[in-house]
């Protein structure tokens, strides 16, 4: 576990000699080689079923009254997966890239090694130090490499989140001082979690709303059209792909399993929430004449459906709002992957510019095509194995109120479909005709892990569904 | 006469020599140094006895840090007078090894000897027993750093700095004598160990204390005795800003500390209000002012103000918490001494004045492509000073808010909480400056 921690950070000192952009970019993919075995390892100890299944201590800070202390069980490893799978990918589409210099690589490693942080990390401070630590190259990444409005959008992701963050440190301050909990270990919080939960009712709220922000559950989420939209491509892929379902783990990690009583009365107030998430996300993206602004809209909505799923009693949809949760990191993913290559040489996201991708360069239409369905919940594909499951499971705990986010479906296949019609299809726009499009090999080789995953999720759920079962506990 | 000096004050044993030491060998220093000024010797000379003699004053103190507290010449020698000691030493030692201090004042070299004195002044004030010596030291330092805050006398900023603070601070020590007058009035003595339960609680001890805290929160900066900071900590040179910054508070800090521990005032609830009072006040107009600043290094003494707010309460809370506002001032004072050494060298790859200021909204772009390194330092500063983990300034601000969440501040430290959410908008806001182009240049 520590050598898959560590090793971004290994990778910067690696990168730091090598100046040069081309050679930059090409170290940064053969570093991701030890890395992926370094993951195959990881899995294959990973046990199946209990939270943290496996936890190992390397050194102990009894002065915050803290540990580093890491664990590993089927809902972080998956999400390590995913977040070496998206780098990894991305490192492919970043050879030969002329804005992609060293500099951008060593802040990208750094985010890296801040998620993974996070995603490992079974101590609350060491957690909170790498959940506020993202925040920093995130911060640069966004703001030197981003689009016109970055430095406001920047701003406004940072303090945004900062806020939520300062929340859970509220929450860990009380933690300390005020309990006679002995460390911030996640296995002594969640042993004294009646404990915790009878000293401040409040305590819950406090960490739940830093991962609200994150998720980002209406009505904290402006910052995140904001952010995706200036974002650089890349950065929007691991934004939308996994720093939004961090939000979720930490939901499902440091509430549910720490304060399940808060969680458990919550869930009305959060129902409420994800389904007008549901519907204004997808109604927001329904209006926008932004490309990317409509499919950070559509993570709105799609994540709503994940929360929806999350706070259900039922098993069936919590382990589907997992499932949905990895699908849309690749599905959407995908989407801001395909687009940024288009937006790389049109330089423009207005939707009405665009028109008749299909017949200038099939294979990104067709990728966009079917990331798009991946998304809209298309029997077959890994979104309709998630949003069903959801579904399913929440009319059985709710009722009819299930018709709700229903029509976010319905809604999610209007936009989806128009986006695709607007770019895709119809008369050849004079925007797609001066700027034609034909892809490199790395930006094939970056594509294809995308389809494949979709393909294998959408056809074969059983297996991430099996192997991710159990490490959720239902109420 | 000669009664007089076979009194007990004489006697020295070989122990408390070893507490003397470091003192002796500051003001050997100072010895030296104004020696060395009257002959006219060159920079260099003045360089490697600050350099040595403040070394070694922080290597003694450490060495002695561990040893039983002593009685000395009237003064009480504890641990937190020796790692006062040490720290304002070791930020003297960064302010000049950072400021290049020593080349640019060539021709006018008593700069070293008041800095010696001025060390010597903030060391020896955590060690005094009683208010009357509290007082004396801490005029002690306060002499000196009037003259280095106008040590600039081409500039005319660093002169008002000079008078204002001098003028200022004049006041303060007055206020805070009439203090002392009147804790003498309500009990007769102005020694700690005996004001010990024998302070009365009526207006008149309130009016006391009020008195006092006047003196002691205006070298704090704490707000509504803040107003000379801006003015000081951008017109004096940026050494000198940098250590009084940091020197300063962290010396009051302890001091204050321990008085009022020492006198047991810290169980008294009128104390513990002002202390509250101000420290919210200076959290909420130190970040509100910060904010609006148009320049650097007024940014920083508000931000100082902001630090310092949620010090005040620390402050009256007996000596059990004290470590952790040490530790914050000292990571503070490292901090800010790289964020304005890093500062001044970017001003100086301007063509700047390396003791100017700056608009924070001029930085841009072409500083840090001009200085990578230091614009790199100054963000990561930046950052620190914002709170933001893995730096160290998180680490500070954790200790320090659980110390103070621990002892029921609880709505104080929600509120630096806020004050610390306002940082991104001058911390943040313009470590972005720096590497964020004003147009859109970088299409992705």
């Amino acid at each position: 576990m520590v050598s898959i921690l560590f090793w971004p950070l290994l990778s910067i000192l690696v990168l730091v000699p090598f100046r040069k952009q081309n050679w930059a970019q090409w170290v940064n993919l053969l570093l991701h080689l030890p890395w992926v075995f370094f993951l195959i390892e990881l899995i294959k100890v990973t046990p199946s079923g209990a939270p943290f299944g496996l936890m190992e201590t390397y050194g102990t800070f009894p002065l915050f009254k803290s540990a580093l202390v890491l664990g590993a069980d089927t809902l972080n490893v998956s999400l390590i997966a995913l977040t070496i799978f998206l780098s990894f990918s991305l490192s492919f589409y970043f050879l030969g890239h002329s804005k992609i210099s060293q500099s951008f690589l060593i802040l990208f490693q750094l985010l890296n090694f801040g998620t993974i942080g996070s995603l490992l990390a079974a101590d609350a401070f060491l957690f909170y130090i790498f959940w506020e630590f993202m925040l920093i190259p995130l911060f640069f990444l966004i703001g030197i490499w981003g689009s016109e409005n970055r430095v406001y959008a920047a701003l406004k992701f940072f303090s945004m989140t900062l806020a939520g963050s300062l929340a859970l440190l509220a929450g860990i301050f009380f933690i300390v001082t005020k309990t006679e909990v002995q460390s911030l270990a996640w296995s002594e919080l969640s042993r004294n979690a009646e404990m915790l939960s009878a000293a401040a009712p409040w305590l819950g709220w406090a960490f739940l709303l830093a991962f609200l922000v994150k998720v980002p559950v209406w009505p904290l989420h402006t910052w995140l059209p904001d952010a995706h939209t200036e974002a650089p491509t890349g950065v929007s892929v691991m934004l939308a792909g996994i720093l939004l379902k961090l939000g979720v783990y930490g939901m499902l990690r440091w509430v549910l399993q720490v304060f399940p009583t808060l969680y458990w009365n919550s869930t009305d107030l959060l129902f409420a929430a994800s389904v007008i998430g549901i519907i204004l996300g997808s109604y927001g993206a329904l209006r926008q004449t932004d490309i990317k602004r409509m499919i950070a809209y559509s993570s709105v909505a799609h994540l709503g459906f994940v929360v929806l799923g999350a706070i259900s009693t039922n098993a069936t949809a919590q382990s589907g709002a997992f499932f949905q949760n990895f699908a849309h990191g690749l599905s959407t993913g995908l989407l801001f992957l395909s687009f940024g290559m288009i937006y790389d040489r049109t330089h423009s996201r207005k939707l009405d510019e665009y028109g008749g991708l299909a017949s200038t360069n099939r294979f990104l239409a067709f990728t966009f095509v079917f990331a798009s369905m991946a998304s809209v919940a298309l029997p077959g594909l890994p979104g309709f194995v998630g949003e069903f499951l959801i579904l399913s499971g929440t009319f059985l705990q709710k009722g009819w109120w299930v018709l709700l986010p229903l029509m976010g479906v319905v809604l999610g296949a209007m936009y989806t479909l128009q986006l695709v019609k607007g770019l895709v299809f119809g008369k050849v726009s004079p925007l797609v005709e001066s700027h034609p499009i034909s892809l490199k090999w790395n930006e094939y080789v970056s594509i294809f892990p995308f389809l494949v995953g979709l393909a294998l999720l959408g056809l074969a759920p059983q297996f991430l569904l099996a192997w991710i079962n159990g490490s959720i506990p239902v109420k | 006469m000669n009664e007089f000096f076979q009194s007990k004050i004489f006697e020295i044993t070989s122990e408390q020599l070893s507490d003397l030491f470091p003192l002796l060998l500051l003001s050997f220093g100072f010895a030296l140094s104004v020696i060395g000024a009257g002959l006219k010797l060159s920079s260099k000379f003045f360089k490697i006895i600050g350099i040595l003699v403040f070394s070694l004053a922080i290597t003694t103190w450490s060495f002695t840090f561990l040893e039983a507290d002593s009685v000395v010449l009237g003064l009480h020698i504890t641990h937190f007078s020796r790692i006062v000691g040490a720290l304002v030493s070791l930020f003297a030692l960064t302010s000049f090894v950072l400021f290049d201090v020593s080349k640019r004042y060539a021709n006018r070299p008593e700069w070293l000897a008041l800095l010696i004195l001025a060390v010597m002044g903030l060391s020896l004030l955590p060690a005094s027993h009683n208010w009357i010596s509290f007082f004396v030291f801490l005029e002690f330092f306060s002499i000196p750093s009037y003259i280095l805050a106008g040590y600039d006398t081409n500039r005319e900023r660093s002169l008002e700095a000079s008078l204002k603070y001098m003028l200022t601070g004049a006041f303060a020590s007055a206020l805070l004598l009439m203090g002392i007058a009147l804790v003498y009035l309500c009990s007769g003595t102005v020694d700690y160990s005996s004001l010990q339960g024998h302070f009365p609680s009526h207006i008149l001890s309130t009016l006391a204390l009020a008195f006092l805290l006047v003196g002691i929160f205006f070298k704090m900066t704490i707000v509504p005795f803040h107003f000379w900071a801006p003015d000081v900590y951008q017109g004096a040179p940026m050494g000198v800003a940098a250590f009084l910054a940091a020197g300063t508070k962290l010396s009051i800090f302890v001091s204050a500390a321990l008085a009022f521990s020492e006198t047991e005032f810290y169980l008294r609830n009128d104390l513990m209000n002002f202390a509250v009072i101000a420290g919210t006040l200076s959290i909420l107009v130190g970040s509100l002012l910060a904010f609006t600043q148009r320049s650097f290094r007024r940014m920083l003494a508000y931000s100082g103000t902001v630090n310092a707010g949620a010090l005040a309460p620390l402050m009256v809370l007996g000596k059990e918490t004290l470590s952790s506002g040490i530790f914050f001032l000292f990571v503070y004072g490292l901090t800010l001494a790289l964020i304005l050494s890093a500062f001044s060298s970017l001003l100086k790859n301007r063509n700047l004045d390396a003791n100017g200021d700056l608009d924070p909204e001029e930085l841009n772009l072409k500083d840090s492509q001009q200085s990578k390194f230091q614009s790199f330092i100054l963000a990561a500063g930046l950052f620190s000073l914002a709170g933001i983990p893995p730096l160290p300034g998180f680490f500070a601000k954790y200790w320090l808010f659980s110390d103070l969440w621990a002892q029921g501040y609880r709505p104080l430290v929600m509120w630096a909480l806020l004050g610390t959410l306002m940082g991104v908008a001058y911390y943040i806001r313009i470590a972005g400056k720096l590497f964020f182009a004003e147009k859109r240049s970088v299409i992705i």
